[in-house]
């Protein structure tokens, strides 16, 4: 039954995994996400599923791409050095059209980088990840109850798309304990026929199955073709964001994860102070979330992105605002505040208001 | 309503767990609840600090960046970072049998207890930071006693019940010091 928990937002993640169906976790230890791993272990068992430590993280994700062949809903969990190694895998998966749920919880980078959390995986995260002309469908929730919320849309995205689908989740917010209400049990991914493309073995089955990455010639073109079909129709369908007072605001701050939770408060203090403020903060980050861009205000004079990192979500506001408005960056990462401060955001905002 | 609440003492003083009883006592009473943790090598000695924030809304930002209106030091070394942690309107609380000169507190209130030296008395210095949590309670209103008398009693009952009546004890003579 649902059930009100108080855990760190990592072991929320895996409650609602496995409450949505996973069977199979593969996944090897990193901080700041290897408290899923922990908390699959523990409750899988409990709903008929199992959780592997593997080798490395190629092992995991080349576990996955295999559990997901036989059309059986499996997941990782990772954080940026992992997320990496992961990528072989995770392109053959989007080239043999295989789904699966991914978490990248983010820490400072490039390289092994800092355990502390971060926004950097953005451009990895939202363009692809490995080579070729692929995406993934990426979901940044901003605090515990958007990750059991989001949870059953992010399985009907993988198995209607047959695709990976990533979540981002920035280490601050993987690590916040807090209150959260998770769901009852049910397998989503049971609501989809997978009879036409699963591996079932040899018994019994009297097609034989091909799941492959790899093509030739007028074949690579078609795969490469029929990838792209998808990605419109994702384009088109799947963009998610939040919008907060944007009707009559004169500054619009564009914010994903836990800037973009911050700005319910910013926007609160802000308003109280008669500046005309209002927050965008997109959900999917791939598909990204243009069409909020569409119809701004004609109070909106300017617009403020915020970020853990030194500017990356900012380039899709740029393209989406395509010039018509001002777009201004603030962001910073790492140290022991490894992020700008609600005053710090606040102050920033305000500045550029001119006040 | 909104508590933005920090807990501070030297690792062992138990801040750690009067923060975590705070937290389940607002689960009990059906408030949202947010805590975050610094990072840092929190054996025995170290400092340590928990955040927490409850609120009958959906809370923004979950950090406590020093706006706190309810911060507890319960040592010398964490009691600075409480004095200016503390947001105007906001209390601060002082374990006095441990902070030398506390400072002059200025557009907040400051309640000075010898928690240390009452849980002595009761019979374990262990017991501060029960006293504490009693006085937090009673100060701010932010739970019921009986809230967090029933939260101490599942905690601690669950695998240390001979730990429950000493740490009530505690938590009632903070909670009637104030």
């Amino acid at each position: 039954m649902a059930e009100t928990l108080f855990c760190k937002n990592t072991e929320t993640f895996a409650e609602s995994l496995a409450r949505c169906g996973v069977k199979y976790h593969f996944a090897y230890p990193i901080t700041p996400a290897t408290d899923v791993m922990k908390r699959m272990a523990v409750i899988l068992p409990k709903y008929g599923g199992k959780m592997m430590q593997m080798e490395s993280e190629l092992a995991v994700s080349s576990a996955v791409a295999g559990a997901a062949c036989t059309g059986t809903l499996v997941a990782t969990s990772t954080s940026g050095p992992g997320f990496d190694l992961m990528q072989e895998a995770i392109g053959f998966m989007c080239g043999a059209d295989l789904p699966c749920i991914i978490l990248d919880s983010m820490r400072v980078g490039p390289g092994d980088g800092d355990i502390v959390g971060a926004q950097s995986d953005y451009y990895m995260a939202t363009r692809g990840g490995g080579h070729g002309d692929y995406r993934v469908p990426v979901l940044a929730p901003c605090e515990g109850q958007e990750i059991a919320d989001l949870m059953p849309h992010a399985v009907k995205l993988a198995y209607t798309y047959l695709t990976p689908v990533l979540f981002v989740i920035d280490g601050v917010t993987a690590q916040t304990t807090e209150t959260t209400t998770v769901p009852d049990y049910h397998d989503y991914s049971a609501e989809f026929d997978v009879s036409g493309w699963q591996y079932t073995g040899t018994e019994y089955h009297p097609k034989r199955a091909l799941i492959t990455g790899s093509y030739a010639h007028e074949d690579g073109y078609k795969m490469n073709e029929r990838l792209r079909a998808k990605y419109e129709v994702i384009r088109e369908k799947e963009q998610m964001w939040k919008e907060d007072s944007i009707e009559d605001a004169e500054m619009i701050v564009v914010a994903f994860g836990i800037h973009g939770r911050m700005c319910r408060d910013l926007v609160k203090k802000m308003r109280a102070d008669g500046k005309k403020v209002g927050c965008i903060r997109p959900v999917t980050l791939w598909p990204f979330p243009d069409k909020a861009f569409e119809k701004l205000p004609a109070s909106c004079r300017q617009i403020l992105v915020i970020e853990m990192n030194h500017g990356q979500m900012v380039d899709d506001v740029r393209l989406a605002v395509n010039g018509r408005l001002p777009v201004h960056f603030f962001g910073k990462t790492g140290g022991d505040t490894p992020m700008y401060t609600l005053r710090e955001m606040i102050a920033e905002t305000s500045r550029l208001m001119g006040e | 309503m909104l508590f933005k609440c920090m807990f501070s003492g030297s690792g062992g003083q138990g801040s750690a767990l009067i923060a975590k009883i705070v937290c389940k006592g607002a689960m009990e009473e059906n408030l949202r609840v947010v805590m975050t943790q610094t990072y840092g090598i929190e054996q025995r000695g170290g400092d340590s600090t928990a955040f927490v924030i409850l609120s009958d809304e959906p809370i923004g930002s979950p950090i406590v960046e020093q706006d706190a209106n309810v911060a507890v030091g319960l040592s010398q070394t964490t009691y600075q970072s409480c004095f200016e942690g503390t947001c105007k309107g906001g209390v601060l609380f002082c374990n006095s049998s441990l902070v030398e000169n506390p400072g002059q507190e200025d557009g907040f209130e400051q309640v000075k207890l010898p928690v240390s030296d009452m849980a002595v008395e009761l019979g374990n210095v262990k017991g501060a930071n029960m006293v504490m949590l009693g006085a937090v309670v009673k100060k701010t209103g932010m739970l019921k006693k009986e809230t967090v008398e029933h939260v101490i009693e599942k905690l601690l009952g669950a695998k240390k019940p001979q730990l429950v009546e000493p740490n009530l004890k505690a938590f009632r003579a903070g909670y009637d010091a104030v």
